[in-house]
């Protein structure tokens, strides 16, 4: 007779860990908007506002395709 | 007009659109996996119900159903919400220009005194996502930001261009005065004003957001289309009024009663020997049987609760039930998308 497991499901551990990723990132980005405001580098509000031109678009959506597939394949189903 | 929206809002579209790319390939290994089980028009039962039950019983043990019954049903709850928290960040610095678009311009808008919206209408989760007037910008985040920015982008090729194509079928004119139905944010209307720039265009629809938008859409391109906040079933417009009757994509959001309603009140306002064309999604008999079970799953999971009822309709008999002296129906194109029908009115009564 099989006894119901206990175990987490696969994917949480895998939703948690893109959970890590995002925030490190967040805590990253807000900390070096700070300190490129703060030595004049950029205006506040400037990461939020800027408008990518074709090719940084076309880079981002391929990043994005890519972080998909690779984030699915971890999920392994 | 293109929003410039802030980084969180398109970086999350551009996230939406390329989980779309994903949906696709998680479809496209979901169909390999049922082929290679035997699954296929020929082992599908004849019966509707049964049919669906086979197929869904199939796709349910295959190993990819998980991922795309996920992003599936990710894309649909989340798809709506993401556009409107989008423009949300950015409605202070598009307010004043989508004011103007409202205010200046030839496209004039009558609204309603009372929501006309058909009980069928109401409480509906269109597209999985939420009623036409759900937000007070909805139109605007509909036809910008979900249709021209998803959508769009997803598609492959032009999105608007099967609207053209559709109109390039009429053989009848000169259509002077048109009537649209369900003008939505008047994607129709641009390829009516495009393809007969002389006519009199008036458009119709039930919900106030979508028409605000149209008018927005119709001010900037300088068309002086009349607006009218109605039901298309019951336009209160005088009767032999129109040339011509147009429609895209409005019946499979609607129950076969209320689309016969609509057929019997364009064959009103039609003059005669008048025309009505309505573009829309592939019927089920243009369709093979695993196509039509992949169409069904689909639209019951993304908030289509009417397609099965049109989509089992013929139009071309129900237009002739209806009183069209002659009515065909037929598909554009290799993929016969959209499927068009097109009726005439007796030139005599």
């Amino acid at each position: 007779m099989s006894t119901p497991s206990t175990a987490a499901p696969a994917w949480m551990a895998a939703f948690l860990g893109m959970a890590r990723e995002m925030w490190v990132l967040k805590d990253r980005q807000r900390v070096l908007e700070e300190l490129l405001a703060a030595q004049g580098m950029i205006a506040p509000e400037s990461v939020s506002s800027h408008q990518p031109d074709a090719p940084l678009q076309a880079q981002l959506d391929a990043d994005c395709r890519a972080y998909i597939e690779r984030l699915l394949s971890d999920v392994n189903f | 007009m293109q929003p410039e929206l802030k980084q969180r809002g398109r970086a999350s579209i551009d996230f939406v659109a390329a989980l779309g790319g994903a949906l696709r390939s998680s479809r496209m290994q979901l169909s390999s996996e049922i082929a290679a089980a035997g699954v296929g028009n020929e082992s599908l039962p004849a019966d509707f119900d049964e049919r669906m039950a086979a197929f869904e019983s199939a796709i349910s043990v295959a190993a990819t159903h998980p991922r795309y019954a996920a992003l599936r049903d990710w894309l649909g709850r989340h798809h709506g919400p993401i556009a409107m928290e989008a423009f949300d960040e950015v409605r202070g610095e598009l307010a004043p220009a989508l004011e103007a678009l409202r205010s200046r311009g030839p496209c004039t808008l009558a609204l309603a005194t009372e929501d006309p919206s058909p009980d069928y209408m109401r409480g509906v989760a269109f597209h999985g996502t939420s009623t036409w007037d759900a937000h007070d910008h909805m139109g605007f985040i509909h036809g910008e930001l979900v249709h021209r920015r998803l959508v769009a982008r997803n598609f492959g090729g032009d999105i608007y261009a099967q609207r053209r194509q559709m109109l390039a079928e009429l053989q009848h004119g000169p259509y002077m005065r048109i009537l649209e139905v369900g003008t939505s944010s008047g994607n129709l209307t641009v390829a009516l004003s495009q393809q007969f720039p002389e006519a009199a265009i008036t458009g119709i629809d039930v919900s106030r957001r979508m028409l605000e938008q149209a008018q927005r859409v119709g001010n900037e391109l300088g068309y002086s289309w009349q607006l009218l906040q109605r039901r298309a079933e019951q336009t209160g417009l005088p009767a032999a009024s129109f040339d011509l009757v147009a429609a895209y994509s409005l019946p499979h959001e609607l129950p076969e009663t209320a689309t016969r309603q609509i057929l019997r009140e364009a064959l009103r306002v039609l003059r005669p020997g008048g025309e009505f064309i309505l573009g829309d999604v592939v019927p089920f008999g243009a369709q093979d049987r695993l196509t039509q079970c992949w169409a069904q799953l689909e639209a019951v999971h993304g908030g289509e609760p009417y397609w099965r009822e049109f989509c089992s309709l013929d139009m071309a008999a129900v237009a002739q039930e209806e009183g069209f002296a002659e009515a065909r129906y037929f598909g554009h194109g290799v993929q016969q998308f959209p499927h068009i029908l097109l009726a005439r009115k007796a030139t005599q009564s």
